[in-house]
């Protein structure tokens, strides 16, 4: 309850949580806010600037560039949480194992680790969508696999210093299987640096899969994406930047909001812990 | 001093081993796929007799273990293939671009380890001042801000309305300052972070308050007894950062039209040309893992307080 008190008084995290409901909010609302559909190209009515019809103006196949933003909310707020999911499904066991188990199960899990961070995940993501093939699921996971590394090193370092507890050598002095261990002391206390970790990578992520998509190699047209969008904008930037503009500002906003958020959970949760931002595209 | 010498010995065995993970992932990576490998490497326009080469010159009739023998020995004699878009060696493709981007993450470097370590000196010394305030809100600005959207807004500003500077290219000596700025953003901002952070834990030891105690001036406090001691996390950072900004330069690169490796890799993804991809992907692991080796050793040299 103290936490969530911390929580409440942290003016940024606020501001964090208040963008990431606005954005959920226009997301699940769109068909009723917008009488427009996000695919629905009207050539008579292409780049124009902002007005009442159009509030965002409309792009170079004349569709309503508000409505595209709001759609395209839902695909980057579904790849950010769902990569962040397979990097949490896969890095979490495996941290936990090199963290618990030691010797080689821990040197084989933190080569893998070190191998993944090699490629950067900038250059992870795009290696994996050119084998894979560019589509919506290819982003997703080749995103949540960039994933993995970051949390594989955290869960790990968290799970060493946890090793050595009281509490986890009571338990071992009690009989308690390892299974049971991990599961109950262990995985319960490493949670808050997982859950600021992955708010964090969430924002990380949506801005992975957007360069993805500004490259021409994520989410393919004529599916609304913000960074597809800002890269097919691109070409206007001198006729008609508000093609690149707003796409720009709905990126930006919606990384600083989970860093906003992330930061507060932090300072909430656990006063003492420092986290390393992650580099990204 | 044994010790140590025991520790950088194993970093570089496991160095070796994490890049020997590299090489057979990216071998993998395109063995793996469905479809041939010699038709894939070989590129889209390739010839029946061309593709029929490439597969004896690989070997693919032969075991995966033979293959991947093939693969290694060829690279470790500096053979990476050749590209199907332009028939050159991929190393010659890489070495002609190679320079640009190291020359665009270095120049970036420089600027993020200036600006960022100043304003986050800044920041710790005038703890919670207006100016603290503005430094740790444009730093978390910069660590949201896209850069290939960044990029587009410094065009905007700078070549097209205000034209102070080319938009794009590397035609002048003035081309390289947006794509440079452009990159370093996300890494100042970064710096600035950590090195407000580590001042302030260090600011706080009982060997600051003696030192003020002693009538030192704040500027040799600051500098001497607090920055060199706050510098460890901050390098640690900084070099790691160099790293990224040779991946995050794919961005960059395609936005100012630099002419680096990041740009290449993009196009010869477009291209479906893999063999220059393959060979791009493993010029930045190895130079990541470099990277790593150098910073470990240079903990050692920097902290006299590390011995292993």
């Amino acid at each position: 309850m103290r936490a969530w008190r911390r929580f409440r008084h942290h003016p940024p995290a606020m501001i964090g949580l208040g963008i990431i409901v606005t954005f959920v909010a226009l997301a699940i609302l769109a068909p009723l806010i917008s009488p427009y559909d996000p695919n629905q190209q009207n050539l008579v009515a292409a780049i124009q600037g902002p007005s009442a019809e159009h509030w965002l103006g409309t792009d170079q196949l004349g569709r309503d560039i508000a409505t595209r933003l709001m759609y395209g909310a839902r695909i980057s707020l579904m790849i950010g949480v769902l990569a962040v999911l397979i990097g949490l499904v896969i890095g979490v066991p495996l941290g936990m194992i090199a963290g618990y188990y030691g010797g080689w199960a821990d040197l084989a899990i933190s080569r893998f680790a070190d191998m993944m961070f090699a490629f950067t995940s900038i250059l992870l993501a795009l290696t994996l969508v050119a084998v894979l093939g560019v589509n919506l699921q290819n982003v997703i996971i080749a995103v949540g696999i960039s994933v993995i590394p970051v949390i594989i090193r955290l869960v790990r370092s968290s799970v060493l210093s946890l090793r050595e507890e009281p509490y986890v050598e009571a338990a071992r002095a009690l009989g308690a299987s390892n299974l049971r261990i991990i599961t109950r002391h262990v995985f319960r206390n490493s949670l808050t640096p997982v859950l600021v970790h992955g708010t964090l990578s969430i924002g990380v992520s949506i801005l992975l899969a957007a360069g993805l998509g500004f490259l021409g190699l994520g989410v393919q047209s004529p599916t609304a994406e913000w960074g597809t969008m800002l890269g097919e904008g691109r070409q206007f930037i001198f006729s008609a930047p508000h093609l690149t503009t707003f796409p720009g500002i709905a990126i930006f906003l919606a990384i600083l909001a989970f860093n906003l958020l992330g930061d507060g959970l932090r300072d909430a949760l656990d006063p003492r812990m420092r986290t390393v931002d992650q580099p990204a595209g | 001093m044994k010790g140590t010498t025991a520790h950088i010995v194993r970093t570089l065995l496991l160095s070796l081993i994490t890049l020997f993970g590299v090489s057979v992932l990216i071998f993998l990576m395109l063995r793996v796929l469905p479809g041939d490998p010699a038709r894939v490497l070989a590129g889209l326009n390739a010839s029946e007799e061309q593709v029929s080469r490439l597969r004896d010159q690989l070997g693919l009739d032969d075991s995966l273990l033979s293959q991947y023998w093939s693969f290694i020995t060829n690279l470790l004699q500096g053979d990476l293939g050749q590209s199907a878009r332009t028939s050159r060696p991929v190393v010659d493709e890489i070495a002609v671009r190679l320079p640009a981007t190291l020359i665009l993450a270095v120049v970036a470097t420089v600027i993020g380890s200036i600006v960022g370590v100043a304003a986050g000196v800044i920041a710790a010394v005038r703890r919670n001042s207006i100016l603290d305030h503005t430094i740790s809100s444009v730093a978390m600005m910069g660590v949201s801000m896209p850069v290939y959207w960044l990029g587009l807004l410094l065009i905007l500003l700078f070549a097209v309305t205000l034209g102070w500077l080319p938009a794009a290219g590397s035609g002048e000596p003035l081309s390289i300052v947006l794509p440079a700025v452009t990159l370093a953003a996300f890494s100042t901002a970064l710096i600035s972070r950590m090195t407000r952070a580590s001042m302030l834990e260090v600011m706080g030891q009982d060997y600051i308050r003696t030192a003020e105690a002693k009538g030192a001036p704040p500027k040799t406090v600051i500098i001497r007894h607090g920055l060199r001691n706050a510098f460890i996390p901050i390098l640690t950072v900084i070099s790691l950062q160099f790293g990224a900004l040779l991946g995050g330069a794919v961005l960059t690169e395609t936005v100012f039209g630099w002419p680096g490796i990041g740009r290449l890799l993009v196009d010869s993804i477009g291209a479906r040309d893999f063999a220059v991809v393959q060979g791009i992907v493993l010029v930045y692991a190895a130079a990541f893992i470099l990277l790593n080796v150098i910073v470990d050793v240079l903990y050692v040299v920097v902290d006299p307080r590390i011995r292993y």
